[in-house]
């Protein structure tokens, strides 16, 4: 293994450089599955990612930015009702392989239209803002003895907040560290009572720890870029690193945004849509033969309006899509129940009907691929939930790897 | 700014209170009625305490807050004053992590590092530290609680940046260890100040002091 002192040496005689992890150890424990939540903040427009070109209703609704198979930028044709946003290329090759599969009309079970409060139930899994202090997928993480949850984020989500062990990853800076400092830092911080467990921590980390191919100079000539440091296929591939080892963490989190499309929509998901879909793939592959027991839930806050508003863009909405991946996934059809955006169909005159509670999904995944029990379920990680019933059939057999 | 045709006519009914009709007067009193509310006391100050003391707050010191608060008809200046005055806010135990931009800045000032027009680099500093300028993930902003700054991986990039700034602070600081008194005070405790006497070269003690645990505190 390239240590990061020998990638040094080698980057400075021009030698090449290689994508590897650090080490982060997880205790591995029970079944050998692994389960990622990708949060999707901003609101993505189900309409728009999971075209109903066969709703008699769809064109007229949408108008220019109605998709479809048979346009000159085709859709992925799904059924003969729906079909993937064009830049789904490779979601559109799992879904074929029963490994992808959209969930439509989806909601959180919180109905307004407020990014903070919407985001705060996705992640805190009650029907409430402020339900819960701390997030649904830590306390599933609290229900699986041993194990350990990671979150690709600099700062903790409220969705891995709580009292399981969580660690945040997000890419390393480039700057090199002087050993003597760091020995003269060592003591130092073992003497802060609140600093010297996360240090230490650090520090072992860091040991022998490959770098990753990145070159840019921290305050030389960095660049307020998000894109190209914490953009999804970045985030996705450090997820898939780390989950694809034997003893990798078994439940991961990364997030993203800029999916609030008011104006301007068809470029901008046109764009927000190929970082998922490349993110996807690097995941898969980053995560190798392990993405055979993995299952993936791709979800946001809510969909948008159904009518085009006049900037070429849509707002704040309810039902939307969420999406689940995985070679443990028994996919390749669309779930949910479609509740049509012909006249008088639409919530409120403007929304897709919601007719999908998220914690469904959820909890059927936890259930069937994490194998957290009913009684959990209610009480801990989705309290109040009992409306909102397991989806089931959402996990098969686990796979070979492709 | 006050849009009329944009303001719904008729009255409002706001915690069983009535407002008539009345453009922005009516909104003008609902916000006063609203700012005059015990809850909105009781929010406000723990918030403040929560900020600048720790995140748990001693009950008293958030009370006596609330209550100047309201005995002052809202006053924030009266709440500021209670807030400085109290002992609970300088207990050793009374201290906040710094955050990303807070841990940056200080640097930066502590440092003297000019940045002129070339505001970029500082940028994507703060942004690989988890708070990027102006665009936190969540619509609830960046995390106030100094636990859900505390982790490993942050910790290492404070010491790599603390590498990088160093790097830019003008070396003819000749005496290291009486900047880091100028910029410590009495949170210098001797084994950080022996640490950096000991640095190999100005840089190093640049570097030491703002990687060291008592630089990352607010205090």
């Amino acid at each position: 293994m390239l240590t990061r002192r020998q990638f040094i040496a080698n980057a400075a005689i021009g030698t090449a450089t290689l994508l590897v992890w650090p080490k982060l150890t997880f205790a591995a424990t029970g079944s050998d599955t692994r389960f990622l939540f990708v949060l999707l903040r901003g609101g993505l427009d189900g309409l728009e990612s999971v075209p109903p070109y066969g709703d008699p209703g769809y064109q007229a609704i949408r108008g220019a930015l109605a998709l479809s198979p048979s346009a000159a930028k085709p859709a992925h044709k799904l059924d003969n009702v729906f079909a993937l946003h064009p830049s789904f290329d490779y979601a559109a090759q799992l879904y074929a392989q029963g490994q992808f599969m959209p969930v439509v009309a989806a909601a959180p079970p919180y109905w307004g239209r407020s990014h903070f409060q919407a985001q705060n139930c996705v992640e805190n899994g009650t029907a409430q803002p402020d339900g819960a202090q701390t997030g649904w997928l830590n306390r599933c993480i609290a229900c699986m003895p041993g194990v350990d949850g990671l979150a690709c984020a600099a700062v903790m989500p409220l969705t891995m907040r709580g009292s399981a062990k969580v660690e945040t990853w997000s890419p390393p800076l480039p700057t090199e560290v002087n050993p003597i400092l760091l020995q003269r830092l060592q003591p130092l911080y073992a003497a802060d009572t609140r600093l010297a467990a996360p240090f230490a921590r650090a520090v072992a980390q860091q040991t022998d720890s490959p770098v990753p191919e990145s070159s840019a100079g921290m305050m030389s000539n960095g660049k307020p870029g998000k894109k190209k440091q914490s953009g999804l296929p970045v985030m996705m591939a450090a997820a898939g690193g780390f989950m694809g080892k034997a003893d990798g963490p078994r439940v991961a989190f990364v997030e993203d945004d800029g999916w609030d499309t008011h104006a301007n929509e068809a470029a901008i998901v046109t764009r927000k849509i190929e970082e998922l879909d490349a993110g996807l793939k690097a995941f898969h592959q980053s995560i190798g033969a392990m993405w055979g027991r993995t299952v993936v839930i791709v979800a946001t806050e809510f969909g948008r309006t159904a009518h085009i508003n006049g900037t070429g863009g849509t707002d704040h909405g309810t039902g939307g899509s969420m999406f689940l991946a995985g070679g443990a996934l028994r996919g390749g059809h669309v779930a949910g129940k479609w509740p049509g955006i012909g006249s008088g169909e639409l919530y409120q005159d403007r929304d897709v009907h919601a007719t999908t509670d998220f914690r469904a999904v959820f909890k059927g995944v936890l259930a069937a691929h994490l194998g957290i029990s009913d009684s959990l379920l209610e009480s801990r990680v989705f309290p109040g939930s009992a409306a909102a019933e397991p989806l089931g059939n959402l996990v098969g057999p686990a796979r070979a790897a492709a | 700014m006050f849009r009329a045709n944009a303001h719904e006519p008729g009255s409002r009914r706001v915690i069983g209170r009535t407002f008539p009709d009345g453009g922005f007067e009516q909104g003008k009193a609902i916000l006063e009625f609203l700012a005059r509310q015990p809850a909105t006391a009781k929010h406000l100050s723990m918030q403040l305490a929560q900020h600048f003391v720790s995140d748990h707050p001693p009950q008293s010191l958030v009370d006596r807050m609330a209550k100047s608060y309201l005995d002052h008809d809202t006053d924030l200046a009266a709440v500021y004053r209670t807030l400085i005055e109290s002992p609970e806010a300088w207990d050793a135990e009374a201290r906040k992590f710094k955050t990303p931009q807070d841990f940056v800045i200080s640097s930066l000032r502590a440092g003297q590092v000019e940045l002129g027009n070339q505001p970029q680099p500082v940028l994507a500093l703060l942004e690989n530290l988890g708070e990027p300028m102006f665009d936190p993930r969540s619509p609830a902003g960046f995390t106030d609680n100094s636990a859900n700054w505390i982790d490993a991986d942050g910790l290492w990039k404070r010491v790599q940046a603390a590498e990088a700034i160093s790097a830019r602070v003008a070396q003819t600081n000749a005496q290291p260890l009486a900047f880091a008194q100028d910029v410590l005070g009495p949170l210098l405790d001797e084994d950080t100040a022996q640490a950096i006497r000991r640095a190999e070269s100005a840089r190093q003690a640049h570097a030491t002091l703002f990687a060291c645990p008592a630089f990352q505190w607010r205090a």
